[in-house]
């Protein structure tokens, strides 16, 4: 029809009217007619020689233009043109016969030629090969590409049954028949990741697709892609098992990765992560908020600003601070993190690690608080032998010079008894003292929540007397539900000692007040017994007010070992005693309780 | 020590011991090492007679001073005794029962203002040496 059409417009006109280029040309190829488009595409090639442009076409097969044309033989041709941006065009020239005139129609085929080029090129760099099987014939067709992967010679002519042998024998040989089989029975195409062994023994990893035409039910070709991915394929399998690796030995340490974006503020926990804050998965959020409100509201303005500054890249996110867990215990982390930027420097990701150091943390102020026990003790083991060393020691040389004297008849009876029998008795007090210290060092008595007040007011009834007799008022301002962790018995002896060291230290002029109040912090209660007593010159004494048989005002009543025993009794309940004095002000002792055990 | 002169015009005592004080004094007497013998139960008072700028011939001729005692122990005696004015000159024995080494290194420091350091109970050697040294430091 084409033709006929042809034939009718060149007699009647010298141009032919069709909407498509025609050009008609002479055995040399020198133009004798053509359409309006064809008049086109010659100002667009710029030029009036068309037999230039003859020869510059390259036509399909060994055959030039002017064989074509002796014999008439119709074929297709492509010319590359370059325009005056230097961009190529290219031109599909379909070449026909009328009565020994040729007739060439031209069509602009860039687009469709870049298309194929790319897929061509893409094909190659991603060594994909193509396969076709032609069922009715029973014949199958390898691109170069896949002969390549197969490492056959490129005249390799393939059959259907060997090329399924190239699979490797067991499990990939069975998979590939059976996704063949599938594919021709129902149409449906296949996508597996499979190993053949090469004509060269090689073993590779393939991918291979493969779709099918079904004509009347009957599955009449196949077509698909081989692809060879086995260097891929063989570092994916590395990339996993490094991968495993890295999880099991993160999971072991326990540390928990988490991954900001920080332009979406979505935030990613892996498992160990939840594990480390106990929250639960559902209950995550996943922003960045979500992770601020673990935080302990005490290190959450630090841990903000670390991770600002790291953001900003003042500094590298390397941090410890403490979260509050889904358990609601308190826990030590150690979070390390990078940033990552994007060209721009902008940042865009954060990715860390935690790990839990509340052990470490609870073991170090463990130690801390054994080492600081160690250092008391020792100050005790020191004063008690400075105590040994005085006390008996003083008593028994003045026994030895007493009896030295009165054996050399240097001494009278009646006054060397006397003597003997006040040194033995000092002796005697020294020896119960010392007991009841030893005692407070080696009891661990069990320590109780206790009303603080109650107890005070029973131990003030036991010296209400002498307490009245000097005139002395006691102003108490406590809550009675004041609850401090200690031992009955303690507390009492402490409390005890406050009271009786108020009396006997008050002035002789005025009247003894003492006030008691107290401060409380969620961890301790301190208890504040002030007094406007003689007071003790702290610059001189600071070091030895607790210790045992000291005294400072030369008072007779004076033994030394009241405070003593009280910071002895204090320090074993967990807590201390504390003083602050000023010479003929007063003194304020100041007892230190813990609140919970 | 059989003579019946006596070694010292007047000695002090300052201890808060009464029995060491009394038994000492027995000692002291027995061996006829002073006339009189002074007594202060602690080293405050001591430092107060001083204070008082007592008349030469009741400034005792030795001070024996204990080093354990309430208000001022021995050593902040020492301290505040060597800062009076005028100087009381006063040779110091020190006494003490401390086994405490602490004490014997400070009685090494004061050395210079020490005329000697003898652990309790003092004997009648003791006494004797502390007249040969006072003879020593006398012709020196």
């Amino acid at each position: 029809m084409f033709t006929a059409r042809l034939m009718s417009k060149t007699k009647t006109t010298t141009s032919i009217d069709l909407p498509w280029a025609v050009f008609q040309t002479d055995a040399t190829g020198k133009l004798v007619n053509g359409s309006p488009k064809a008049r086109d595409l010659m100002q667009f090639w710029r030029t009036k020689d068309f037999t230039a442009i003859i020869r510059a076409i390259e036509w399909n097969g060994p055959l030039s233009w002017e064989q074509l044309v002796q014999k008439e033989i119709p074929n297709v041709g492509y010319y590359k043109y370059y325009d005056s941006k230097s961009v190529i065009h290219w031109f599909r020239f379909s070449l026909q016969f009328q009565n020994a005139n040729p007739f060439i129609s031209v069509e602009d085929i860039t687009p469709r030629k870049m298309a194929n080029d790319l897929s061509k090129l893409a094909c190659e760099a991603a060594n994909v090969g193509s396969w076709e099987l032609d069922l009715l014939r029973n014949q199958l067709y390898w691109s170069d590409t896949v002969r390549e992967i197969h490492e056959v010679p490129k005249d390799y002519e393939p059959q259907l049954d060997t090329a399924i042998e190239f699979y490797k024998a067991g499990y990939f040989r069975d998979k590939i028949r059976e996704d063949v089989s599938h594919c021709i029975e129902t149409g449906e195409p296949y996508d597996g990741e499979l190993i053949i062994v090469s004509a060269k023994g090689n073993e590779k990893w393939v991918r291979a697709i493969g779709h099918s035409e079904i004509v009347n039910g009957v599955c009449t070709r196949m077509y698909g892609t081989f692809q060879d991915i086995d260097r891929q394929k063989k570092a994916e399998i590395e990339r996993h098992r490094l991968s495993e690796r890295m999880q099991v030995a993160v999971q072991s340490a326990k540390v928990g990765l988490w991954d900001l974006d920080i332009v979406n503020n979505v935030v990613h926990w892996d498992d160990v992560m939840y594990e480390l804050y106990d929250v639960k998965r559902e209950e995550f959020t996943g922003d960045f908020d979500a992770w601020e409100k673990t935080v302990h509201p005490d290190d959450k303005e630090e841990a903000l600003t670390n991770v600002e500054k790291a953001i900003s890249g003042e500094q590298e996110f390397n941090t410890v601070f403490r979260i509050i867990s889904g358990k609601g215990d308190v826990r030590y982390i150690t979070g390390k993190a990078e940033v990552f930027r994007n060209t721009k420097g902008e940042p865009i990701r954060m990715i860390g690690a935690n790990t839990d150091i509340t052990k470490i943390k609870r073991n170090e102020s463990r130690l801390r608080k054994l080492l600081e026990i160690t250092e008391k003790q020792n100050q005790s083991l020191l004063n008690f032998a400075h105590i040994v060393s005085h006390n008996l020691r003083s008593n028994s040389s003045n026994l030895s010079l007493l009896t030295g004297m009165f054996k050399a008849g240097k001494m009278p009876v009646d006054k060397a008894v006397e003597m003997i029998q006040v040194s033995a008795d000092r002796l005697e007090q020294t020896i119960t003292d010392l007991n009841e210290v030893v005692h407070i060092k080696t009891k661990d008595k069990h320590q109780v929540p206790l009303g603080f007040r109650q107890i005070l007011l029973d131990v003030m009834e036991g010296i209400n007397g002498t307490w009245s007799s000097a005139n002395a008022r006691l102003d108490l301002d406590l809550d009675a539900d004041l609850r401090v962790h200690g031992v009955k018995s303690y507390i009492e002896s402490v409390i005890h000692n406050m009271l009786t060291n108020a009396l006997k230290y008050s002035k002789t002029d005025t009247p003894l007040k003492l006030s008691v109040y107290a401060e409380t912090t969620y961890e301790d209660a301190r208890i504040y017994f002030k007094d406007n007593g003689r007071g003790i010159d702290l610059e001189k004494h600071k070091d030895k007010i607790f210790g045992m048989y000291k005294t400072f005002h030369g008072n007779p009543d004076a033994k030394g070992i009241g405070l003593f025993l009280s910071q002895n009794q204090m320090e074993s309940m967990g807590g201390k005693i504390t003083v602050e004095s000023q010479l003929n002000e007063g003194t304020t002792f100041c007892l230190h309780f813990k609140r919970e055990a | 020590m059989s003579s019946t002169t006596h070694y010292f015009k007047r000695v002090a005592i300052i201890d808060d011991d009464f029995i060491f004080r009394n038994v000492f004094e027995m000692l002291l007497t027995a061996e006829n090492f002073s006339e009189k013998i002074l007594h202060f139960d602690h080293s405050a008072l001591a430092l107060d007679f001083f204070k008082t700028n007592p008349p030469a011939e009741e400034i005792p001729d030795l001070l024996f001073l204990d080093i354990n005692m309430p208000v001022l122990d021995g050593w902040q005696f020492m301290e505040e005794y060597l800062e009076l004015n005028p100087a009381p000159n006063v040779p110091i024995v020190m006494m003490s029962s401390s086994i405490d080494q602490q004490d014997l290194e400070k009685a090494k420091a004061y050395q210079d203002h020490l005329l000697a350091y003898i652990p309790k109970p003092p004997t009648e050697s003791d006494l004797q040496t502390i007249v040969a040294l006072m003879r020593k430091g006398a012709t020196a």
